[in-house]
């Protein structure tokens, strides 16, 4: 689709300048030859294409003064456009067109002495290679000889040929042209890599110039798609549910869901992939269709269900009737069940722990493998006729959902009912349900705050002698830095070192900054460091980390 | 290779490395030899000499003759090299200058900090828009020695590669096709035509003499390079290899069809590129 | 000496003392001089005060006698490339200087 020739003073006209080719999809087919374009520059008058032949040759001939006009104004290169098969002579380019580009050269031929054998035989500046489109009909490929150097050296003999084993008949030379001799597949072989040889002889002696020409096969749909190994996935749905197990397929193009249950066309939604393989290391590359069951929105957990998903894969553009593939998934829905793998966790506290000091976690059987829906965890309130001291004691503990919502922390709310000793053994009931509503925020006003943060002391000393908010021993806890330079551990006062800092703001953290700023401050902070992961916090820092309510400094 | 007795012997024959190994010596002793090596000029143009000759590329071998003069030979001029780290004299360069500072900083900040809006890793698109502004406002002098410092290890070049925050300026999730990325390009006006600008200032088509156009224009070349960075084909470094090293856009030519040979031949005028890779030792060492 | 003004001092990032790792040279901007014309008669009352012991001694109740040089403005913060990632560093160097 590519040519190039170099054109120079004085040629005559009618001599031929190149010869292109058309690759036949048919015995009967004719191809058509003409210059295109519908802006044409004032150089296009110069040439003539043969309309059944296909040869450009000239039209006048070419004078200096012709040239004058194009060397003042671009490169020495100019492109000229020609279609093929193309109805109209003012037709633009159809995609089906080929490119020619013209080298004018400022000057007269160059003599027969003059000439390097290799200027001979190829020209020069031509790097294009051949694309020829499977199963075509065998013909001509390309000119070889030079028509513009028939008549440099007319004592000289100049016959081309294929020196190459990879071509397996297919393509030959008869002397003058490359000729392709059946139709080529492209499933076989991609690409031909060819040496054509030029010898040229004259009376004394016989010199032989090589260039490498590939020659690639452009794939059409002439194959049938097909499936690579198993054309049925099973799938199972339980605790993941927001989306569904990867199948993979071998085969190509568009597909449908074959279903006209409307629960199927709202729950499932089938995504192809698309992607290039070689079978093997330098083989053919396949087109690859992965296709992946996906699940559109969140399954309820009671659901339980199989149902059995037929996906028809058309090849459209395949001609033969074999153009199509089923593929099957199997999908089983499980409920899930919300209960307790241990019904009783018992988690001693001491008497002094502040408020907000964490008393512990708890989670639902295999809560962390849960996707696509939430369980919310609540105390259940004590009956009303219970005596007013026992429902004082109640209000010593809260529990509070992690923003993940599949664990519950359970964190002092009233550290003076804690206290009181008549709250001994204090006995709680947790009542975990999937999450179907938001819930409403019980935010209880809090009694005034006289604890300070424990992030406020600077040394040891000072820490391990201060109450904090959210210490779970009533005393502030200090962590001793060992490493030199910026590191994430660094010295710093918490209210409890299971859970500050650990780079994680959770949710009895984030019920008020003062607890642990160290990992929920989201202030700017002075001295170095490095921020959370999430913007907010500090991950990592050098010297000693203290907090003035939510503002952060460091001393080395 | 030869080994470094071998060539400090060549080099003492040498009437034009002799001298300059001797001020080389000069310069390497005492508590001074940091800011002698970056200050003083006789230290810096030795340095330059005894790149060229056989001693930057001396060897020894272990338990070799004379193992410990080998060793010292060798030293001498590497230690020299250690202390004169191209890149980083370059950011020195472009720190001391306010203009080079404030946009260098400017597109570090938009580039490394993460858009927690989108829940990506950052904001690709005004990261490219800073890095533009540091390529167009800021003196291709101390830009451009940035991007392109020469490097003799592979800390050096891992820090090259870095240089334009290539996590968010450069990859992305998957490698798109680099005819995809072309269409990409094609189809914004300014990415358009500085990759138009780039084939005509870098591309050499195979058999025509010379290394760039434009009469073996490098500068040109390596202009058109630095203007693509802060577009859609900003092309980075794709390793840390500083012996043979390769420039390209984040693309491959997986799933091309039956246009691999187009994709390849594009991919060409970055990685395969005489150019481009006759840059380096004629322009900016 | 010289009244308050903006000084300028090249150094690597490792020796700014903050703890991040870089041996990318930067040029750190300070403020340095005095401030003596910008005293006001607030200062020579707190002068008096502390020397009568009219204000308390002690750690709680210190006052500053003399204005003195700090920043008014910092400077864009600073990026730069070290430990294998860009960071970025903030009101770390001074753009312009006066008596507070
Ligand atoms: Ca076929
Ligand atoms: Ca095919
Ligand atoms: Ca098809
Ligand atoms: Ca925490």
């Amino acid at each position: 689709k590519e040519y190039t020739e170099t054109v120079y003073v004085g040629q005559e006209a009618g001599t031929p300048v190149l010869q292109v080719h058309a690759m036949l999809d048919g015995r009967s087919e004719q191809p058509h030859f003409y210059l295109c374009g519908s802006r044409r520059p004032p150089y296009a008058l110069w040439f003539q294409m043969d309309v059944q032949t296909g040869e450009l040759s000239l039209s006048k001939t070419l004078e200096e003064t012709d040239f004058m006009p194009l060397l003042n104004a671009l490169p020495d290169v100019y492109a000229l456009f020609m279609a093929l098969n193309s109805v109209s002579k003012r037709a633009p380019c159809s995609r089906n067109s080929a490119h020619i580009t013209l080298d004018f050269v400022n000057g007269s031929m160059p003599r027969c002495t003059q000439t390097d054998m290799k200027e001979l035989c190829f020209p020069h500046r031509d790097t294009s290679n051949p694309h020829i489109i499977e199963n075509r009909f065998p013909g001509v490929l390309r000119q070889l000889r030079r028509l513009t150097r028939l008549a440099v050296c007319p004592n000289y003999t100049i016959t081309y040929g294929v020196e190459s084993g990879e071509t397996c008949g297919h393509l030959l030379t008869d002397l003058e042209t490359l000729v392709v001799t059946a139709p080529l597949d492209r499933e076989e072989s991609e690409n031909y890599r060819l040496l054509l040889v030029c010898t040229v002889q004259t009376e004394s002696v016989v010199t032989k110039v090589e260039t490498p020409l590939d020659v690639f096969v452009d794939d059409e749909d002439d194959n049938a798609p097909y499936v690579n190994g198993t054309d049925t996935a099973e799938v199972v749905i339980s605790f993941n549910r927001t989306k569904v197990g990867v199948t993979s397929w071998l085969c190509r193009y568009v597909g449908t869901l074959l279903s006209s249950e409307s629960w199927v066309k709202d729950t499932f939604d089938i995504k192809g992939t698309f992607s290039e393989r070689r079978a093997s290391p330098g083989g053919i590359r396949e087109s690859v269709y992965d296709y992946q069951l996906i699940l559109k929105r969140n399954l309820d957990i009671t659901e339980n269900r199989t149902v059995f998903l037929d996906y028809l894969v058309n090849d459209t553009t395949y001609p033969g009737l074999e153009g199509t593939v089923l593929l099957h998934f199997n999908v089983t829905i499980l409920p899930v069940q919300i209960r307790f793998a241990n019904i009783t966790h018992v988690f001693t506290l001491p008497r002094k722990a502040s408020v907000y000091a964490q008393v512990g976690r708890i989670c639902v059987e295999n809560c962390l493998e849960f996707d696509g829906f939430s369980v919310s965890y609540q105390l259940e309130v004590p009956d009303k006729n219970i005596s007013s001291e026992l429902l004082s004691c109640f209000s010593a503990i809260s529990i509070t959902q992690a923003p993940d919502r599949m664990l519950g922390l359970l964190y002092v709310n009233n550290s003076g009912a804690l206290s009181k000793p008549g709250c001994q053994d204090l006995d709680y009931t947790v009542v975990a349900q999937e999450e179907h509503t938001q819930l409403v925020a019980t935010n209880v006003s809090q009694e005034s705050q006289q604890l300070l943060s424990c992030a406020e002391n600077r040394q040891r000393d000072d820490c391990e002698a201060s109450q904090g908010l959210g210490a779970t021993t009533g005393a502030c806890q200090w962590r001793q830095g060992s490493e030199k330079g910026i590191s994430e551990n660094y010295s710093t006062c918490s209210p409890d070192l299971r859970t500050c800092p650990d780079s994680v703001c959770d949710a009895v953290e984030s019920r008020d900054t003062s607890i642990c700023p160290q990992d929920c401050t989201t202030e700017s902070v002075t001295g170095g460091h490095e921020r959370g992961l999430s913007g907010s916090g500090i991950r990592a820092g050098y010297g000693t980390c203290y907090c003035f309510s939510e503002k952060c400094f460091w001393f080395p | 290779w030869v080994d470094c007795i071998q060539a400090s012997e060549m080099c003492s024959q040498d009437s034009r490395c002799s001298p300059r190994y001797r001020v080389m010596r000069q310069c390497l002793v005492g508590k001074e030899k940091d800011a002698m090596l970056d200050n003083n000029r006789d230290c810096k143009a030795a340095l330059e000499v005894l790149h060229n000759s056989s001693l930057y590329d001396c060897r020894c071998k272990r338990a070799m003759k004379n193992e410990l003069q080998c060793l010292q030979n060798y030293w001498t001029i590497h230690m020299a090299e250690k202390d004169c780290n191209p890149c980083l004299n370059a950011t020195k360069a472009c720190n001391l200058n306010s203009l080079c500072k404030r946009h260098r900083s400017s597109y570090i900040t938009t580039c490394s900090r993460s858009d927690t809006n989108k829940g990506e890793s950052c904001n690709r698109k005004r990261c490219h828009k800073t890095l533009r502004a540091f390529m167009d406002r800021v003196p291709p002098e101390l830009s451009q020695r940035l991007i392109f410092c020469p490097c003799q290890s592979e800390g050096c070049a891992e820090r090259r590669r870095q240089t334009i925050v290539p996590d968010c300026s450069y990859t992305d999730k998957e490698k798109p096709n680099c005819l995809e990325l072309r269409r990409v390009c094609r189809a914004d006006a300014l990415c358009r035509s500085r990759l138009a600008d780039y084939i005509a200032n870098c591309w050499m088509a195979p058999n025509t003499v010379g290394t760039c156009p434009n009469q073996d224009n490098h500068q040109a070349c390596l202009n058109s390079l630095a203007r693509l960075i802060g577009t859609e084909m900003t092309p980075n470094y794709v390793d840390n290899s500083f012996t043979n090293w390769t420039i390209s856009p984040w693309c491959n030519c997986i799933g091309s069809g039956n246009q691999e040979e187009e994709c390849m031949n594009f991919l060409r005028y970055f990685t395969d590129n005489t150019c481009l890779s006759n840059c380096r030792s004629s322009e900016l060492q | 000496s010289r009244p308050c003004s903006l000084r300028k001092l090249e150094l690597t990032v490792t020796e700014l003392g903050l703890g991040f790792e870089s041996d990318e040279t930067i040029q750190l901007q300070y403020c340095s001089g005095q401030c003596d014309k910008k005293k006001l008669n607030y200062d020579l009352v707190m002068k008096h005060m502390v020397e009568k012991g009219i204000l308390g001694r002690g750690r709680k109740n210190r006052v500053s006698k003399e204005p003195c040089c700090r920043p008014t403005k910092f400077e864009k913060s600073l990026g730069y490339y070290g430990n294998k990632t860009h960071n970025i560093i903030s009101n770390v160097s001074a753009k312009s200087c006066g008596c507070v």
